[in-house]
């Protein structure tokens, strides 16, 4: 059950106007980044190649956001969710095949955006490594967790207020990585405060090992596979706080 | 009526009023202040999880500060005191650590702007633990131990051993092989002031021909090369003053064989101002183009003059803007310029001060021969 | 109570309103669907039609009383395979082509591959859909939407099929092709139960009725027992008789209800001839809206339109 939602959800993702338009404008601000390599009065090829992988986060998280937060509340608005579940399918059949669905679409979406990025940059003579494919596959983890937090707050609010949410967690899940360099001048209630904040947001900074690996620094497999468990955890959580709240809506 | 014709006709004003910017009179000099610069971990928080891409882009909209302060001399940051170029550099380094460049710049403006050298080998000692494998920064750091702390003759042993971590920090044969030829030179160096010609040889070769960084280069190798012909053709016209109690009445009388062959005894140098034409010792014209000159016993490079007028001109304009602010108007005159207090320097020949844009500019002569070719024939090649 | 493939036992829902109100939107509804009946709903605007059939397909939840479906409680959502629902105004997802669609939703129903395709030309011939098979939903119009809905709900060959307003947006020819095809799911085998206010369509198609309105069940039955309601008019000559209407040619008429028939008959005046007895029309729109005006009470504005309503239609009608 889960499967075939997931895979009409694919679909639907991935031939709608937002997600298209968005790859567009991916290719186009890499073709553009070039630029900003010529401006810099070097050969420009690291600065294009970090630019380059900084994109494909970016356009990668506006697409998560974008299609994440119409997910479930367009679904709900339009009552097309009506049809599928007056079938004999639970809300969490629901809720699990729609972010499954919405993933796949997303995995595909940042592989293609990868492979038209390192492409690009292999064409231009900018540095491209194995690495920067592992930094590829770890900003596509980024982009399922937001693609999650998008779910999960566009199931508590309206879907222009869990925009606005989910692109204030993503400032927040970057900054959580420098929070405790900052601890030192703070104390007493506002310590409380960012302690509390970097434990309940997810910890985005994990996952820019991009700008090391078009350093061609590389990454222990230990340590690929904690910030990837680390990422399934989070997506766990947010998909069954979501399944718990539309458990509980009235439709 | 249908509505392209409408959309290229605005179309094309727009583009034409934007291309107004790129024309040559209103491209002066930009001036820009660092006004905001957050603390490196500041800086972090607010890339957003692109460090490396804010640093770079960071880095770009700053290339207006590094004009200001080249022209003012003064890199104190309003307010707080601070060097703007210090803080610049922690924050772009603290954001993208693995970037050579950065160290790079960051060595050069606060060792050659601010005259700090102490931090400028600190950038680099820091750059070459986090890059241990960055060739280039080594070399740089060599070299500034060796223009500026003189390592090689106060520290030999000093020298010797971060020779021996530089090796140790390589890992092919070509690579170590440059160190050898540092342990090399330090036996046998002899021509101080091109130290650094090396340095920015390579620069050059993996900059873009006619990039401003190129062009950078090259007044900058110009300039170190016009400094180095100036100081061995003094030491010529010295060497010939206290052979015969009277200095050269031509310049070309310094090269007496004797005099040379004791200054050279492996013969004239490379990027010397003493060449050998047709089996006799002749001049070379300075890197800029101009003869090198002799006036009272003392030799002068007129391309060399010139390059110090011009950076004086740029702290002219600084002062032009001064002076407006100050006074409410601009000086649209060089009368009127002198009126509000500025200086006009005298300056080498064939040169004229001109006020254009609220600039000042000087109008030179062309040089009688062509400038020093600089870039290596096979140059230009992208760094791998 | 065991044959019905739908029931609802004092059935009593309400959603949060302002703040901390609740407002109440079904009251103790007791209805039942028989096996194999054709059940109408029907109910003014906001009575309650589709938050009663939200809570039969578990979109809605946390309703007093019990609500049973094929004779188990609703709980168990492996019912819903039996099911086929059409909402009102149905959306459905832009991207996807209608083929695409219905194998989508036929697979959620439990149907396998091999099953879909025969379905799939069932329901394009029944509804005349082959054309659009290759087209995305976002192009198709109102009407093409409500076919489409009624074909995703009679894909899989439910045992029920609820119906949300199934006719909104029809024209008259697409109105008939629907009661054709509802008409032959119940001659498959199919249970309708659909909610509309359109009462000639509830009459044309149907065999039971309940009437909904403020959340309160008023009334439900047979359609033929509500039929048999209709007035008997006696036409005769000679000796009038009480109460009934002198016509300019010599003849009278009396109307009485079917109740009345035998007193009617036998009070007849001496010499009065009976020409001819006929059961008049029931007028359903009439006879609707003096129910939801009896139920609101005189004074609610809902009454004061109903009743002008009814004294403009029956005007209309009376010879």
């Amino acid at each position: 059950m889960i499967a075939i939602i997931a895979g009409a959800t694919f679909r639907e993702a991935a031939r709608s106007r937002a997600f298209l338009s968005l790859l567009g404008l991916y290719a186009c601000a890499v073709m553009m980044s070039r630029l900003v390599g010529w401006i810099s009065g070097t050969d420009g090829n690291l600065i294009t190649a970090n630019m380059v992988m900084s994109l494909q986060s970016i356009i990668g998280v506006l697409v998560a956001v974008a299609t994440g937060t119409a997910l479930v509340q367009t679904e709900i608005q339009q009552k097309t969710l009506y049809t599928v579940l007056s079938r004999p399918v639970r809300r969490w059949h629901f809720v699990v095949g729609k972010f499954l669905g919405l993933a796949l679409a997303l995995a595909c979406g940042q592989s293609a955006m990868l492979a038209l990025g390192l492409g690009y940059l292999a064409l231009t003579g900018a540095p491209v490594n194995a690495w920067m494919v592992l930094a590829g596959a770890l900003t596509t983890v980024e982009v399922l967790v937001m693609a999650a937090v998008s779910l999960c707050w566009t199931s508590l609010s309206s879907p222009l207020l869990a925009t606005v949410l989910c692109l204030a967690t993503y400032a927040i899940g970057h900054a959580v990585g420098s929070l405790p360099q900052l601890m030192y001048h703070l104390q007493g209630f506002q310590a409380t405060i960012c302690v509390w904040l970097a434990c309940l947001v997810p910890n985005l900074s994990l996952y820019e090992y991009r700008d090391q690996a078009v350093h061609g620094l590389p990454i222990s497999p230990e340590d690929t596979a904690m910030r990837l468990l680390y990422g399934v955890m989070w997506i766990a959580l947010l998909v069954t706080v979501t399944v718990s709240v539309l458990r509980r809506k009235q439709l | 009526m249908p509505c392209w014709p409408i959309i290229l006709a605005l179309l094309a004003t727009a583009a034409w009023w934007n291309s107004q910017r790129f024309g040559e009179r209103a491209m002066v000099p930009r001036t820009k202040d660092l006004s905001f610069l957050p603390s490196p971990v500041m800086a972090r928080m607010l890339s957003m999880g692109h460090p490396a891409a804010a640093a770079k882009l960071r880095w770009i909209d700053s290339f207006a500060y590094f004009e200001l302060q080249l022209d003012r001399h003064d890199d104190t940051l309003a307010g707080t005191g601070e060097s703007g170029f210090r803080r610049l550099y922690d924050m772009l380094i603290d954001l993208d650590p693995h970037f050579e460049l950065f160290y790079q710049h960051a060595a050069f403006n606060t060792g050659a702007l601010e005259n700090r050298h102490d931090i400028a080998l600190g950038y680099l000692m820091r750059g070459t633990i986090e890059m241990p494998r960055s060739t280039a920064l080594w070399r740089q750091a060599a070299a500034e131990l060796h223009t500026n702390y003189q390592w090689e003759e106060r520290q030999p042993a000093s020298m010797e051993a971060f020779l021996d971590q530089w090796e140790a920090a390589e890992s092919t044969y070509n690579e170590k092989r440059q160190v050898w030829d540092w342990k090399t030179a330090m036996a046998r160096r002899q021509y101080r002031g091109l130290d650094q010609i090396g340095y920015w040889q390579d620069q050059l070769a993996s900059s873009t021909p006619g990039s401003p960084t190129a062009d950078y280069i090259e007044h900058t190798m110009r300039d170190q090369l016009a400094r180095f012909a100036v100081t061995e053709l003094q030491a010529l016209v010295d060497a010939y003053r206290s052979r015969h109690g009277i200095p050269p009445l031509l310049l070309a009388d310094a090269l007496e064989p004797e005099s040379v062959a004791a200054r050279y005894p492996a013969g004239p140098p490379p990027w010397g101002p003493v060449t050998i034409d047709a089996g006799r010792l002749a001049l070379r014209s300075d890197p800029f183009g101009f003869d090198l000159t002799l006036r009272d016993g003392t030799v002068t490079s007129p391309g060399l003059e010139r390059s110090r007028a011009e950076h004086r001109m740029y702290h002219l304009s600084s002062q032009l803007a001064e002076a407006a602010k100050r006074d409410g108007r601009w000086a649209e005159t060089l009368d009127e310029a002198r009126k509000a207090g500025i200086e006009f320097a005298e300056l080498p020949g064939g040169g004229a001060y001109r006020i254009v844009e609220h600039a000042v500019t000087i109008d030179w002569q062309p040089p009688p021969r062509p400038a020093w070719r600089l870039r290596p024939q096979n140059g230009g090649a992208p760094r791998k | 109570m065991s044959d019905d493939i739908v029931s609802y036992a004092d059935v009593s829902f309400s959603y949060r309103g302002d703040w901390l109100n609740r407002i109440d939107a079904l009251r103790q509804v007791t209805l039942a669907v028989p096996a194999g009946c054709a059940y109408g709903f029907l109910g003014a605007n906001g009575a309650g039609k589709s938050t009663s059939i939200k809570l039969l397909m578990g979109l809605l939840h946390g309703h007093g009383g019990a609500i049973r479906l094929f004779g188990s409680p609703i709980g168990d959502h492996r019912l819903r395979a039996r099911l086929g629902y059409l909402p009102e105004q149905p959306y459905f997802y832009d991207n996807l082509a209608l083929e695409e669609y219905l194998a989508y939703l036929g697979r959620l129903s439990g149907m396998t591959k091999a099953q879909i395709g025969p379905a799939r030309e069932r329901v394009y011939q029944l509804l005349d859909l082959g054309d659009l098979r290759a087209r995305k939903l976002k192009s198709f119009s109102k009407g093409m939407r409500q076919r489409f809905g009624l074909a995703q709900a009679i894909f899989h060959q439910p045992d029920l099929l609820v119906l949300d307003e199934p006719f909104s947006g029809l024209d008259p020819l697409w109105r008939a092709r629907f009661k054709e095809v509802m008409a032959l799911e119940r001659k498959r085998g199919a249970t309708l139960f659909f909610s509309s206010h359109i009462l000639s369509d509830v009459e044309d198609l149907c065999d039971r009725y309940g009437v909904i309105d403020h959340g309160t069940v008023l009334e439900q039955g047979r359609i033929a027992d509500l039929l048999g309601q209709a007035p008997l008019e006696l036409t005769g000559s000679g000796p009038i008789p009480a109460g009934a209407a002198d016509l300019a040619d010599g003849t009278w008429r009396l109307s009485f209800p079917e109740s009345d028939r035998a007193r009617a008959l036998a009070s007849l005046p001496a010499g009065a001839e009976i020409l001819r007895l006929e059961r008049h029309r029931l007028d359903l729109e009439a006879w609707f809206v003096s129910r939801v005006r009896a139920h609101h009470g005189a004074g609610s504005p809902l009454a004061a339109s109903a009743a002008s309503a009814t004294s403009t239609k029956s005007r209309g009608e009376r010879p």
